[in-house]
């Protein structure tokens, strides 16, 4: 039997963070390893099989896709790793429905040139103010390339980026009121607010804002395959460039010696490496895998400091009807009851209340299912930790009614009837995204972001808060923050910064 | 901008460190509900011991699981009427698995399962002559979909079963009779004659206390009395089963799942109340129609698994997963019909036969060249990344 050899990089986990991580070492030249628990690759970008439907599990829409002619930073990174990847694009930013008195319904177009028409329409007067966000994005956008750049001055960044370095310091909501919104564009244009996870007036300004800038610049897309094709293109091409992945396969705890992490445990195993890059939250790895002299004090606080974000409930439906027979034309809808984001967050409590966001694929991608057939998915996001008022044996009685409500909800707010049409049907809650990802909570999205907790800070902080040596971690718990195109970037950047090499 | 500014970038630092001082420096605990509810539905693996041996009718024991405290043990992952789960086996150089329906009642912390030995069978005769009361297994967590969904389903359910198809259904009935929440069963239940009806007397008792909730007919294939059905399940006997609003659940030996799948196209029953269980073991190339005729005796297989590198000789005649198994290489299976996925792995080189790729597989997992293992077969040499069991020793239960 062959002996294992000494690796450059291992990687715990393969979510899209630890794939590009593994892919852009692999890139370099590196000796590469990465070790997954579960039989697949992509952790949350996977899909999966129920009769004649193929679902996908958690992908919405990515940002920063472009297109060939106007790339943005996710097909650069494909393009650059030698991945051949189409992408469909989604015309519409989305559709965002707020039921009750004062509700609005208002589609928004992935157009910097259309969407003041559409929002002057919805909410008049607010053009003046969206020239001045458009502003502040375009800032972002700059600012991002220079503060990525590496090489910044004060003074530069005081003149040139001022709007960048506010947005990094305040909440959406105080941006957004001070440059002159009404409420009702105010929470029209923070719609998208569940895909960050923190409250309006938590998120800082320039997470959300560089995200809006992102779809708006570079419209959103998904692949052709659901995003397992993402992960599926990933997984072969670190396996060509020479690295592997072992599935199946649980990291139990790090080697130590001389104050650097040096190996990593499988069963009896231990694989030696120069690196250990994390998918993981640095909880888990610091409580489980290091001994107790590893880990600083100060990494424990800052980790106790933070709280974890969202929670996923997700109905998955096969229908034996087409998009046009149930009458739906949208792919994302977001569904409100409140109009006031501040509002609506705090009713993330009651399921009859909290957001949900539906989206139905064939609208995007009419070949998705066989002909006179469609898919749906329902996502309700909740804080971490809601209590769902469950003991495990009732687990299955209180899931079907959870999906239950939810349908209901879809089905009364789009003026459709969904249940008599579902031939397949799978129900995702706290516990199986737990079970998938071994987040904390199950969740998707890392810690809440918020301004002493953004972007910008945590960059800052960087090589501060490098605790352990030969350990680096990336995923939605890091710098950039949950979404595909961070994850992506997450990963690419580590690697980069470890083994050299431009982007 | 008015009352924001840049300046407040300032002292976003300073607040970042005094969030971090005030912060607890004790180790997190990380104990979450919603995870602990996976590990506990979702274990990895897990070990029993055999408690009980019964001989049923039709050539079948029926095995009582307990948790083996000896291996850490002590809670078993609850299931759902219809999941099955993996046993593994070692038998001589073979490391394989094979999946079994749960058919005992779903509440309590033991499983049920019901072996049939069938003549040339590897671990259903392994299981008969070594499986007696203290044997220790090796098994899975509960799997499969092949489940009652009351947001999709009909109230009434009409169970098709063959031979030792009956498993889920005898499980099944068990959770219908004991909830009174509507719903009602009448399982149709084909076998050669009624000394093969293994769980009959556990069925007929069910019927008596269920007041009218469940309801049985047998079909006898072999053996034809007054006031009995005799022949195969066909077109006929399935209308007469069915009521106006029905969902049909399908399980038993492959040819029964064509046969009833082609009678309820022609009774013109939609695919949503049409549930099949998965068929189990693949058979031999030859088997399939469009099969290429002409194959090599033998072919080479390389396999890496968790960075070991193997080369096995292999009869094309077999699935790849048999054939590495023969060889005593334990690659992840679940299902073993194509469906579940477990044996998903990356074909390097080489060309395959999988006649249900595009029924089964993921569509990325077609343009990237994965396979099912348990449902493709070797035409030329292979180079394969596969996937193994987590290897160490007795290793913590629970992922
Ligand atoms: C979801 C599910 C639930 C099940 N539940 C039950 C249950 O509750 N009770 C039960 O008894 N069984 C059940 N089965 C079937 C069971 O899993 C086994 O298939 C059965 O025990 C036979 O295993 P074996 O090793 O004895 O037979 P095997 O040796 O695997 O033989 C099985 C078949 O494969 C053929 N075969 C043998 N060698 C080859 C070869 N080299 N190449 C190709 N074909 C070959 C044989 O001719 C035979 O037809 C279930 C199957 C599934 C998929
Ligand atoms: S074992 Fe289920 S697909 Fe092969």
């Amino acid at each position: 039997m062959q002996e294992t050899p000494h690796f450059d990089l291992i990687v715990i986990g393969a979510g899209n963070a630890g794939l590009a991580a593994a892919l852009t070492a692999a890139g370099l030249g590196k000796r590469v390893l990465v070790v997954e628990k579960n039989l697949y690759p992509g952790g949350s970008a996977a899909s999966f099989r129920r009769g004649r439907f193929e679902f996908e599990a958690s992908l919405h829409e990515i940002a920063c896709v472009g297109t060939p002619e106007n790339p943005g930073s996710v097909r650069k990174f494909f393009q650059a790793n030698g991945i051949r990847m189409e992408f469909v694009t989604i015309p519409e930013l989305f559709r965002s429905v707020v039921t009750g008195e004062d509700g609005y319904d208002v589609t928004l177009p992935a157009d910097p040139e259309k969407l003041p028409e559409v929002l002057e329409q919805a909410v008049p007067g607010s053009a003046a103010a969206f020239k001045r966000l458009i502003r502040i994005i375009q800032n972002i956008r700059k600012a991002s390339d220079y503060f990525g750049s590496g090489k910044q001055n004060k003074l530069t960044a005081v003149l040139k980026y001022r709007p960048f370095l506010t947005a990094s310091a305040h909440s959406l909501k105080e941006v957004l009121e001070s440059i002159g919104f009404s409420p009702k564009a105010q929470s029209i244009l923070a719609t998208y607010w569940p895909y960050l996870g923190s409250a309006f007036d938590e998120v800082d300004a320039l997470n959300y804002l560089g995200m809006l800038g992102g779809y708006l610049y570079t419209p959103p897309a998904i692949p052709k395959h659901r995003s397992f094709e993402l992960s599926c293109a990933i997984e072969h091409r670190i396996r060509e460039l020479g690295g592997e992945i072992w599935y199946n396969t649980k990291v139990d705890r790090l080697e130590y010696r001389n104050g650097r992490v040096c190996g990593a445990w499988v069963g009896d195993r231990c694989i030696w490496t120069d690196e250990v890059i994390a998918n993981v939250f640095p909880d888990i790895v610091y409580s489980q895998m290091l001994p107790k002299e590893a880990v600083p004090e100060q990494a424990v606080k800052l980790t106790n400091a933070r709280d974890y974000s969202l929670q996923f409930y997700t109905v998955y439906l096969g229908m034996n009807k087409g998009v046009d027979e149930l009458g739906v034309r949208d792919y994302t809808i977001f569904i409100n009851t409140a109009t006031d984001p501040v509002e609506q967050y705090r009713r993330m409590d009651d399921p009859e209340r909290a957001p949900l966001i539906a989206t139905f694929l064939n609208c995007a991608l009419p070949e998705a299912t066989p002909k006179g057939t469609s898919m749906a998915y329902l996502t309700m996001v909740r804080p971490a930790g809601a209590q769902d008022g469950i003991d495990a044996e009732h687990y299955r009685e209180w899931k079907e009614e959870l999906a239950s409500c939810m349908i209901r909800r879809t089905e009364q707010t789009l003026g459709i009837e969904i249940r008599p049409a579902i031939e397949e049907i799978e129900i995702c809650t706290p516990a199986t995204f737990a079970r998938y990802l071994g987040t904390p909570y199950g969740t998707p999205y890392g810690y809440l972001v918020r301004p002493w907790d953004g972007m910008t800070i945590r960059m800052m902080n960087r090589s501060r808060e490098s605790f352990v040596p030969g350990l680096s971690f990336v995923g939605a718990h890091g710098e950039m923050g949950d979404g595909y195109s961070s994850t992506y970037l997450s990963g690419q950047k580590k690697a980069l910064a470890l083994f050299g090499g431009k982007p | 901008m008015s009352r924001i500014g840049f300046q407040n970038f300032l002292k976003l630092q300073p607040l970042r460190e005094a969030k971090t001082a005030e912060a607890s420096g004790k180790m997190p605990e990380m104990d979450f509900f919603p995870n602990r509810l996976a590990a506990l539905r979702h274990p990895s693996r897990q070990f029993v011991t055999v408690s009980r041996v019964e001989a049923l009718t039709g050539n079948m024991n029926l095995y009582t699981l307990i948790p083996d405290a000896d291996k850490g043990q002590t809670q078993l992952a609850p299931f759902e009427p219809g999941q099955y789960i993996s046993v593994r086996f070692e038998i001589g150089e073979i490391r394989c698995s094979r999946p079994y329906s749960l058919c005992g009642s779903p509440s309590g912390n033991v499983y049920q399962i019901a072996v049939k030995a069938i003549p040339d069978g590897l671990c259903s005769v392994y299981a008969r002559d070594h499986w007696t009361v203290g044997t220790r297994l090796e098994i899975s967590a509960p799997e499969g979909t092949f489940v009652f969904q009351p947001l999709r389903d009909e109230k009434h359910i009409l169970a098709i079963a063959g031979g030792s198809g009956i498993t889920p259904f005898v499980s099944m009935a068990m959770d219908i009779t004991g909830r009174n929440d509507g719903r009602t069963m009448t399982v149709l239940y084909g076998c050669r004659t009624p000394r093969d009806r293994a769980f009959g007397d556990v069925l007929d008792a069910l019927c008596s206390a269920s007041d009218g909730r469940l309801r049985t007919v047998y079909v006898f294939s072999e053996e034809s009395r007054p006031g009995q059905r005799s022949g195969f399940i066909d077109e006929s006997v399935i209308r007469e089963s069915l009521q106006e609003h029905s969902s049909v659940f399908v399980s038993g030996p492959r040819k029964m799942i064509e046969s009833v799948r082609g009678a309820l196209q022609k009774i013109g029953l939609e695919r949503k109340y049409t549930r099949m269980e998965v068929p189990g073991e693949a058979g031999r190339l030859e088997t399939y129609p469009d099969a290429p005729g002409e194959v090599p005796e033998k072919v080479t297989l390389t396999v890496r698994m968790q960075g070991k590198v193997y080369t096995v000789r292999a009869d094309p005649q077999a699935t790849i997963l048999r054939s590495l198994e023969n060889a005593g290489i334990a690659v992840v299976s679940g299902c073993r019909s194509g469906v579940c996925g477990f044996c998903r792995s990356s074909l390097r080189s080489g060309n395959v036969f999988a006649p249900n790729q595009k029924e089964h597989e993921r569509e990325a997992d077609i343009l990237y060249n994965q396979i099912h293992l348990c449902e493709t077969y070797p035409l030329t040499d292979l180079e394969l990344d596969v996937t193994g069991y987590p290897s160490g020793k007795e290793g913590k239960q629970n992922g």
